[in-house]
């Protein structure tokens, strides 16, 4: 029997370092400004196609991982585009004459806002001056006064006629503390007293209160028209009024009008306010406000022309671009806008000058940049979101009222048109339980840019990205980087990506620990970020994370978890698993350990029964039993019951990268062939024994030389990996130079076979030409021992069969 | 002459009935107490022909504003005095305080000319007309400054006649001119171009040019010229008191004025 041993993998193959004479510089000093985006070409493509097309839900979100420049690219790119874009016109909130709870929105091209509400501040100021001055004028007073004069003398005319006429019937009319009265006079022209009306004849004193009672109803009827006098009076007073104030009004409104007369809406608004002024002209007049105790007296001076105001929510006064806004809080009332109120003597009122714009009116016209996750965060945001991109309007509404929470009467501004482009930034996932769970954001959202992790690590791109890592360096102020520092930038990107043939453009990562060189450059009084430094600054980030790690390996020292570097056990393997603490990960090896006898079939694991094992585990240990099934058990049935378990794992398990170990452990149960423990396994495999790629290879090899560092190395201590994972291998320094001088070892392979023959050191073996496997491999051992338990199985199988007939025939004996 | 002073201008008596226009020179009077450091004296007269009124069965009074009909009866009206004389006190108070006068109320049940005449008072203030009116004098129709400037617009009327006893009509007219910003109308009873010029000269003297001066000449009686006064406007007619041509009778004859009537001892 001859074994085909794998051979180890040499230390060039475990770290692939970058070519210094990729890196255009031998400073960043020389790196002129450079674009922050590297290998985005595809989601660079969808924001410019989602940027520049019309129609409507073309808006975008960018899904990519946090921390890839998302923001940084789009905001770039929106501001270069809303570069090419006219400025946006400006919104104004006035005054609704006609229905005054519903304030109007007045658009105007950009800086005219501004003018407009200086104009109506001005035309109110002057009002207030040249409107009391027009009323104080002797040409008014003496029109006032003469109506005025007109009346009264019309009054006291109609009352002096009639108190001429009882005169004439020997009747005074006279006065009394609250009116008037009818009194009879005797010949002395004095009222008759009551002794002497009492002499008089009863036809005198029926006579005299008839005409009493006659002269009171005339008196009546024209005391009851004196009201109707007044208003008459009052109503022409008003007109004079208004003749006045329209001279007052028109000349100064006429040149604000004169200034829009290219904009109808500020045209019909500056009439409007025109005829309010002439019809509100005692406003203008009333004494500046006074302090009142408990607000009563009514409305001040300062409230009443508050009125004329503009209320410009947004100006664009000065810009010549199209804006681009990013908001962190999306709330509701940020993104819609608000009516704010204030309190009055404990009442909270509002009103249109109250208004606040929100960042859809300040987008509106250009681009809003808003987190996707953030945006979901806030109460009804999305859903204010949507509805104002379906309606194109932006409708400003207290969410209060919006869910029925009060009835109160508040402001229901006219809602302002919206053209934006809203670019939304967010995970992947989000983007896909969105398309997936809401039916309205296909139509709202239908450009996505996909920002890619990674990118090919080639000579042109390993090029671009140091000009990159050179650009923030300059852009940072930082110290200066050399070749050999981006080189070993590049290289943790290939680490960070878990490739070494690509690099992750994760630029925050890259950016801290350019940051972090940067630090430990100065505190070393270096002038130029070099390899040393970015190595300190990796090295001492993963000593600040790393305290798990160094409980669990001291626990492994000390023997309390249970790994063998050394030695050679039956049915025991060391597995490899990856704990991720966020920023930093580790590999952990774990004892995996299978146990057999005879059974129906069934390979047992022990994870998944006590639920601390994931579905992915269980699809690795069910594959590894049908492997055994097809192949040591094509004539006979699989009688064999096995357990399979991760020991002192006491957390979840899951993922397959164990199934080629938890195989390799049954293989040498079944076989009572020991394993060699100065190895570890990683790999998944497949229902045809072939070795498949896993991730978190990198530190799964360096856990287990972390293990055999501290235990001591024997030489030939190393790690079975999947042969399709060598491309993923960016070692650490150590290790590499651990395998250079002979101490570790990696070894990839492409099979079960290949795996149980380095780790057992018996060849695996193969069927001859009639079938059957070499007896001493591994394979043939197996096969012998399935065989047996089949054999086993059935014989078992008879005895119980014989045992059955055997009570049976007994049952019927005794019947008979 | 001297001009009227706080030495020679003890007590200005005002006289007020029920009627409101009657309320009218009170303000200039208080105005013109202030001025002159004298007692301001309030004479308010139950008109006995209103309580004889009260007295008859049927009498009725119709409300001021709504016309309605209320029994007229002596208890109401007696009550109704008394609130009006108490609002008046209290009128009296307020101008007291702000301006720094002495005031005082009377009560008097009588003829409203034959009380006023009859009081002692340094200088009275009354209105002569009879008409009935729903307003004060000088707030025709509402209150507020701009009726009371057209009223104070009108020229003070002055009768003067040369004798010692118009001399201080002459002067208090003057100041009351001054103190509703308009000017003095001199009243000159005389038929002859000479009468006239002598008048004038002695007119000026007494003035010493304080206020505008003009003047009309008058050739009929009083009765007559207080029908072209009230027909050109006026707000005050300054007669003095003890002039033989304003007794009584011809006070009393001077109904067509309608604005208040200062009587000068």
């Amino acid at each position: 029997m001859t074994t085909t041993f794998v051979n180890p993998l040499k230390a060039e193959q475990l770290y692939t370092a970058c070519d210094l004479a990729h890196i255009p510089f031998e400073t960043s000093d020389e790196v002129t400004e450079h674009d922050r985006v590297v290998g985005q070409e595809r989601a660079l493509d969808a924001i410019h196609f989602g940027t520049r097309i019309t129609g409507s839900g073309y808006n975008v979100f960018a899904l990519g991982p946090a921390g890839t420049g998302k923001y940084t690219v789009v905001r770039h790119i929106l501001e270069v585009e809303a570069e090419n874009k006219p400025t946006p016109p400006d919104w104004c909130y006035v005054y609704n004459f006609q229905q005054p709870h519903k304030p109007n929105a007045l658009q105007l091209p950009a800086g005219r806002g501004i003018a407009l509400r200086k104009d109506m501040d001005q035309l109110t100021e002057d009002l207030s001056t040249a409107i009391p001055a027009a009323f104080e004028s002797e040409d008014y007073q003496a029109q006032v006064d003469k109506l005025e004069q007109d009346f009264a003398t019309h009054r006291d005319e109609a009352l002096n006629q009639l108190a001429d006429e009882a005169k004439e019937k020997d009747v005074q009319l006279i006065h009394t503390p609250t009116g008037f009265a009818f009194a009879p006079l005797d010949k002395k022209n004095e009222v008759i007293r009551p002794d002497q009306f009492e002499k008089l004849s009863d036809d005198e004193k029926q006579r005299l209160e008839n005409t009493v009672a006659d002269l009171q109803k005339r008196l009546q009827r024209i005391i009851r028209q004196f009201p109707a006098w007044q208003k008459e009076t009052r109503e022409k007073i008003k007109e004079v009024d208004r003749q006045i104030a329209r001279l007052a009004v028109g000349h100064l409104i006429g040149v604000i009008k004169e200034k829009n007369k290219d904009l109808s809406d500020v045209v019909e608004y500056l009439n409007a306010a025109e005829e309010d002024i002439v019809e509100h002209v005692k406003d203008f007049r009333a004494e500046p406000e006074t302090p009142m105790l408990f607000g009563g007296g009514g409305q001040s001076r300062a409230a009443a022309l508050q009125r004329y105001k503009v209320n410009l929510i947004v100006d664009h006064s000065g810009k010549n671009s199209a804006p681009v806004v990013y908001q962190d809080l999306p709330t509701h009332s940020n993104l819609m806008g608000r009516t704010e109120y204030q309190s009055q003597m404990g009442t909270l009122v509002t009103d249109f000058t109250l208004i606040k714009a929100g960042d859809l009116h300040r987008a509106n016209g250009g681009y809003l940049i808003l987190d996707v996750r953030h945006l979901l965060m806030q109460p009804f945001a999305w859903e204010s979101l949507k509805r104002a991109l379906r309606s194109k309007e932006i409708r400003i509404e207290p969410l209060e009222r919006s869910l029925g929470l009060i009835s109160t009467i508040s402001l229901e501004p006219e809602p302002v048109s919206l053209d934006v482009k809203v670019v939304l930034l967010g995970d992947r996932l989000l983007y896909y339980l969105l398309s997936q769970y809401d039916p309205e954001f296909r139509d709202l959202f239908k450009v996505a840019a996909d920002f890619e992790d990674t990118l090919q690590r080639d000579a042109e791109n390993c090029a671009d990205f140091a000009r990159l890592i050179g650009s923030i360096a300059k852009e940072q102020s930082l110290k200066p980087i050399d070749n050999k520092g981006t080189a070993r930038l590049i290289e943790h990107g290939a680490r960070l990506a878990g490739d070494a043939e690509k690099i992750s453009v994760h630029l925050r990562s890259i950016c801290d620990l350019l940051q972090e060189a940067n630090y430990w450059t100065g505190e070393q009084n270096q002038a130029t970020i070099s390899s040393e430094q970015v190595q300190e600054a990796i090295d001492r980030k993963i000593q600040r994370l790393d305290r798990v790690r160094a409980h669990i390996y001291e626990a492994i020292e000390r023997g309390i978890i249970n790994i063998d570097t050394s030695g050679a056990h039956i049915g025991q393997i060391n597995g490899l698993s990856v704990i991720d603490l966020g920023d930093f990960s580790f590999g952990q090896p774990s004892r995996i350990t299978a146990t057999t006898r005879l059974g129906d079939g069934k390979v047992i694991d022990i994870e998944r029964e006590t639920e601390l094992g994931g579905k992915i585990h269980s699809k690795g240990v069910l594959i590894l039993s049908h492997f055994l099934a097809s192949r040591y058990a094509t004539n006979h049935p699989l009688s064999l019951s096995a357990s399979l378990v991760f020991e002192q794992s006491y957390g979840m398990v899951d993922g397959d990268s164990a199934s080629m170990g938890e195989l390799c452990s049954l293989l040498s149960a079944l076989a009572q062939t020991p394993i060699q423990q100065r190895f570890a396994v990683t790999g998944s495999v497949n229902q045809l024994g072939k070795v498949q790629a896993i991730g978190g290879v990198n530190q799964k090899v360096e856990g287990f030389f972390d293990v055999c560092s501290a235990k001591g190395f024997t030489g030939d201590q190393g790690v079975l990996i999947p042969a399709s994972n060598v491309k993923h291998l960016m070692l650490r320094k150590d290790v590499v130079e651990a395998v250079e001088k002979g101490q570790f070892n990696v070894y990839a392979v492409e099979t079960v076979d290949q795996a149980i023959e380095i780790l057992t050191g018996v060849a695996a073996g193969e069927r001859d030409q009639q079938g059957n496997f070499p007896e001493d491999s591994i394979n043939g051992k197996v096969e012998k021992c399935m065989v047996e338990l089949a054999n086993l199985r059935k014989s078992f199988a008879h005895k119980e069969h014989e045992a059955s007939e055997g009570s049976s025939k007994d049952e019927n004996e005794s019947t008979k | 002459m001297n001009p009227p002073s706080k030495t020679n201008v003890k007590r200005i008596l005002v006289a007020v009935d029920t009627s409101p226009r009657s309320l009218a020179p009170l303000e200039m009077a208080v105005n013109l107490a202030a001025r002159m450091q004298a007692q301001l004296e309030t004479l308010f007269i139950e008109d006995m022909n209103l309580l004889n009124l009260a007295g008859l069965p049927f009498a009725k009074e119709l409300d001021r504003t709504s016309g309605e009909a209320r029994a007229l009866n002596a208890p109401n009206i007696t009550y109704a005095l008394q609130n009006q004389a108490q609002r008046l006190r209290q009128l009296l108070q307020t101008f007291s305080e702000q301006k720094q006068i002495k005031t005082n109320l009377r009560v008097v049940r009588g003829n409203y000319f034959t009380e006023a005449m009859h009081a002692k008072a340094d200088i009275l203030f009354m209105l002569t007309s009879k008409r009935v009116s729903v307003t004060t004098p000088g707030q025709p129709a509402k209150s507020g400054s701009v009726s009371m400037r057209f009223w104070n617009a009108a020229p003070v009327y002055v009768y003067y006649t040369g004798g010692s006893e118009s001399e201080r009509p002459l002067s208090l007219a003057s100041d009351l001119a001054e103190i509703l910003g308009t000017e003095v109308m001199v009243l000159l009873p005389a038929n002859n171009e000479k009468t006239i010029t002598a008048l004038k000269k002695r007119a000026r003297k007494i003035l010493g040019g304080k206020s505008p001066i003009r003047y009309e000449i008058i050739d009929t009686d009083l009765a007559t010229t207080a029908k072209k006064i009230a027909a050109s406007g006026c707000s005050l007619l300054v007669l003095p008191k003890y002039d033989t041509r304003s007794k009584l009778h011809e006070i009393q004859a001077l109904e067509s004025i309608h604005c208040p009537v200062v009587l000068v001892a």
